[in-house]
């Protein structure tokens, strides 16, 4: 089927006419002073506030419009349904499967059930003290390997809920080790005991080279210590992979296998048994509730009408800012420290996801796609890049995140005063930002220094949670996943493949060549110098 | 004189029947819904003979008001603050403001618990209470004697009229050696509980010494009597072993730990307790290592479920932890104890994997085609037991001695792969 592309749609047209008529934000809040009340929705303990966006009624009617020209809830229907949404990879992309519960779970689907049982069984071993080390020893440490969706989810997560992880959970100590040059490895295993670590090799494919080779440099650690493969194999290691043959071959034990499956993709995978070290570091429970959080936000996204569907008007509201205002870098702000990995998070999923070029069925498209995302911890990034934000000549837009209740559980504490004004000062500066950003100049006292000049009108919205939960979390996850999807619709691309990541992987096995002194020389000149110097300084000439 | 005491526990059998015998008229007021079951007999004898001579009397539930009362013996465990002071004050809400009472709290107790119920009783104006601390220093074991003819006897008490009562109430158990020490109130408390600390602290030292030898092929017998030869260092709690345990010891430890960890220092007293609880775990691992993690299906005879021998009580025995990780593991264990077999039967009773325990009525009998003996519990039917022929009841002849009670050259030649704790062979 031949994919329209998104200027080819009617409406598309009528939109870019309005990008010259919409006025300041400054003034389409002196215009009408109920503007926020009418651009909020609230669902599943989250609050999306649009109203900094740069957007007219008008401009909402269009891309309502262009949510049914391009048969968005067909292709919503899709995929929740399980068709080949995926199409050059030729699977479906059933992440929401993996969040419905289990009682409506259709038979075909019994395996998603299964898998948590087995992980949940695991778990609980481990963390009961019933799991042993070769030695005997009960599991102290649990070292996640994975990298990409295989550590960004679950390190996010962990990081994230800390505060709830459930009694049996907190004597665990749960680690992440990613980077293929092993950095992370190299410090982890200086202090960790072989007889009582535990690690978790997570890879889709099993055949990921960054994750395979800290196993690898895992493997050759513990055989130092342990007398037997096989127990060490056993006791040692756990996989979590869509294939069994090569976590065979690789030699983790049969019942230490915790599977999920083709159509569930990398960057959606947390929800899967990929999410076992959340499970491990935080509590079983925990994580069923994050799974519930998702399944709250999944029903909004499928059944809300579309300037009512949190995730629905995120992706319009993105597609209008990059496609019709030209708005090419998105910042994710969230002014709450143990968000401090969502950014990176939504890279990923974001960029990984939307970073294409060409539509499902592979023609160039002439329009912009993804923007470049990044973020930080707001306030944080307020004493880093706001400057730009603020009187740069980038137009960016942004996303602040924030929950409005913190620190419940510390009432009795003696510093709690002390803690709720750090609450609040945070809000306040969250608030004062997105205000400045929209406003301006507008939102102080005028000066005619040229210093102090503030141009505002950069757009922005407020994703307000309750609190932040295993459930506000896994729905905000959700959020963006939903997000996603719904901008590559629009954009007529597939979210979920990633080519482009391939070649890099490829052509790194030639280098490895190259270093080794047997690559063939008819590379660039540049490559060929750098490897020729690398072997210098390195005494391998 | 007349003694109302309250609790439930071993202390508070034992000094109703001691202090009874001594002429005393008690009576013993026990918690409510606690099961009590005395795991002495010879206490239980004492017990008996003073209901009948009409000196002790036992209550269950109800509140006394007996207004003759002279000493009121607090004995009760597990309790806060409030709930304590609540049933003091109940009682003393009968008595005249004429009458006085000495109250004695005897169970170990957080630092400073005597002056703040003194103080807040006197603020209620119940002045004519004296809050005494007066440590129990009862072994379970040999009960009475720890009673009646106790090394020490330490009171913490700030009235002269109340040191004068107990005084008088322990003549006959203080006459060879006036051993009376008089101290503060917080000065008692915390020696109560050091006591414990420090016993506690040489047992997991000689662990740690133990786990050295193990893997360096030395010894820890000969090392653990040239140790205690020194006269400053003595032989008491010196010997490694399988974990100790006991309820009122471990509820010390923990007081005592919470105290001094309080200013957020990592403590001594934490790490002892940590390698105490490694120890427990200690028979479990070699089993595992020495059937490479194969231990599923399997058969283990556990020797002794109490936590010390001559005692029915298992509280915080190594045996509970062992067999809950045995169990986990599809492991059958054959456990035999001469006294604790009833409460390991019912302290199991509602886990999942009950039927892979079997409680047998010998040892012998425990040792029927097993996998390996575990022994937990030093009883003394167990130290000459003839290895030789045990060595033909068994499928594997793997020896696991927790408590050190037999010689290693005797067991491997007897046919024994033998493991103590730290007697030179890793196993």
């Amino acid at each position: 089927m031949k994919i329209q592309l998104l200027n080819q749609q009617p409406v598309f047209k009528a939109l870019q006419d309005q990008a010259v008529k919409v006025p300041h934000l400054a003034e389409l809040f002196q215009q009408n002073p109920h503007r926020a009340q009418q651009m909020s929705i609230e669902s599943a303990g989250i609050c999306l506030d649009y109203s900094k966006q740069r957007v007219t009624d008008q401009v909402l009617s269009e891309l309502e419009q262009l949510f049914y020209q391009v048969k968005l809830p067909q292709s919503i229907a899709e995929l929740f349904s399980g068709a080949v949404v995926n199409q050059s990879e030729n699977r479906a992309a059933l992440h929401t499967q993996l969040r419905l519960p289990a009682a409506q779970q259709p038979e075909a689907f019994a395996v998603i059930e299964q898998a948590l049982l087995q992980m949940e069984a695991l778990v609980d071993q481990v963390q009961q003290g019933v799991w042993r080390g070769f030695s005997g020893k009960r599991i102290t440490d649990v070292v996640n390997l994975g990298v990409g969706g295989s550590d960004l989810g679950p390190l996010m997560v962990t990081q994230a809920l800390k505060e709830y992880a459930e009694p049996q959970a907190k004597a665990l100590k749960v680690h992440f080790a990613s980077t293929i040059d092993g950095s992370q490895l190299f410090d982890l295993l200086d202090h960790l005991n072989p007889e009582t670590t535990l690690f978790l090799i997570a890879s889709k494919s099993f055949t990921t080279i960054d994750t395979l080779s800290n196993a690898d440099t895992v493997r050759a650690w513990l055989a130092k210590a342990c007398p037997s493969e096989t127990l060490m194999l056993r006791c040692h290691f756990v996989g979590i992979s869509a294939s069994a043959d090569k976590m065979q071959q690789w030699g983790i034990a049969p019942e230490n296998q915790l599977p999920f499956w083709s159509w569930v993709g990398g960057r959606f995978s947390l929800w899967s048994t990929v999410g076992c070290a959340i499970a491990l570091d935080l509590g079983m429970g925990v994580f069923r509730q994050l799974l519930a959080g998702a399944y709250a936000m999944d029903e909004h996204f499928r059944t809300a009408p579309p300037l009512q569907n949190i995730p629905v008007m995120m992706a319009l509201l993105g597609v209008w800012n990059v496609n019709v205002l030209d708005i090419r870098a998105h910042a994710i702000l969230p002014y709450d420290g143990r968000l401090k990995y969502f950014p990176s998070y939504l890279e990923q999923l974001e960029m990984e996801s939307n970073g294409k070029s060409v539509t499902q069925s592979g023609e160039p498209i002439n329009y912009a796609t993804c923007p470049v995302l990044w973020g930080e911890i707001g306030a944080n990034a307020q004493h880093a890049f706001y400057q730009l934000l603020h009187q740069g000549t980038q137009a960016v837009a942004a996303d602040f995140i924030l929950a409005a209740n913190r620190y419940e559980a510390s009432q009795s504490e003696a510093h709690y005063e002390a803690l709720i004004a750090q609450h609040e000062l945070n809000i306040a500066n969250c608030l004062a930002q997105s205000r400045v950003l929209a406003l301006g100049n507008a939102a102080v006292e005028p000066s005619d220094n040229p210093f102090r000049h503030y141009p505002g009108n950069q757009p922005s919205s407020t994703l307000l949670l309750d609190r932040l939960d295993a459930s506000t979390l896994g729905g905000l996850i959700a959020c963006y996943e939903h997000k996603v999807f719904t901008q590559a619709v629009i954009w007529g691309i597939n979210p979920f493949d990633q080519w482009g990541v391939e070649l890099g992987k490829q052509v790194a096995l030639q280098l490895q060549a190259v270093l080794a002194g047997k690559g063939d020389t008819e590379l660039d000149s540049s490559t060929l110098h750098l490897a020729a110097q690398i072997n210098s300084k390195r005494g391998r000439v | 004189m007349n003694i109302l005491i309250m609790g439930s526990d071993i202390t508070a059998w034992t000094q109703a029947a001691v202090l009874a015998s001594s002429g005393c008229q008690v009576s013993l007021l026990l918690d409510q819904n606690v099961e009590v079951e005395s795991s002495e007999p010879q206490l239980s004898r004492l017990v008996q003979i003073q209901q009948a001579e009409g000196r002790l009397q036992i209550i269950r539930g109800e509140s006394l008001h007996d207004p003759q009362t002279n000493l009121l013996i607090d004995a009760r465990v597990n309790l806060d603050f409030d709930s304590r002071k609540q049933a003091i004050e109940q009682f003393a809400l009968y008595l005249s403001k004429a009458q006085s009472l000495v109250v004695a709290l005897v169970q170990p107790v957080e630092i400073g618990t005597t002056d703040r119920l003194q103080q807040q009783l006197n603020d209620q104006g119940l002045t004519q209470l004296s809050v005494v601390y007066w440590p129990s220093f009862i072994q379970s074991g040999r009960a009475i004697e720890s009673f009646s003819r106790s090394d020490r006897i330490v009171l913490g008490s700030q009235h002269s009229g109340a040191v004068q009562l107990i005084k008088r109430l322990l003549t006959p158990f203080n006459r060879s050696l006036d051993n009376f020490m008089l101290m503060q109130p917080k000065e008692a408390e915390l020696t109560k509980v050091a006591i414990n600390g420090m016993l506690a602290t040489r047992v997991s030292f000689m662990n740690e010494l133990a786990r050295f030898a193990s893997l360096n092929q030395i010894d820890i017998e000969p090392v653990r009597q040239g140790i205690g030869s020194d006269s400053r260092i003595g032989f008491q709690y010196l010997y490694p072993g399988c974990g100790f345990g006991g309820d009122a010891f471990l509820q010390t430890l923990q007081q005592l730990t919470q105290a001094l960890g309080r200013d957020y220092q990592p403590d001594l007293l934490s790490v002892v307790c940590s390698i105490n609880e490694q120890q427990k775990d200690l028979l479990f691992q070699k089993f595992w290592r020495f059937y490479q993690a194969e231990i599923q299906q399997r058969t283990v005879a556990i020797w002794g479920g109490a936590f010390k021998p001559n005692s029915s009580d298992i509280s915080g025995s190594p045996a509970l932890i062992l067999i809950e990780s045995l169990l986990a593991h599809g492991v059958r264990v054959r456990l035999y104890d001469p006294a604790a077999a009833e409460a390991l039967s019912h302290y199991f009773a509602e886990h999942s994997k009950r039927d892979q325990l079997v409680l047998c009525e010998s040892a012998l009998i425990a040792a029927e085609e097993v996998d390996a003996i575990m022994l937990v519990t030093e009883w003394k039917e167990f130290w000459n037991i003839d290895l030789a022929a045990l060595r033909q009841k068994v499928r594997q002849p793997l020896l696991l001695d927790g408590r050190n009670i037999y010689d290693p050259a005797y067991a491997q030649q007897s046919g024994w792969i033998y493991s103590g704790i730290g007697r030179g062979q890793a196993l």
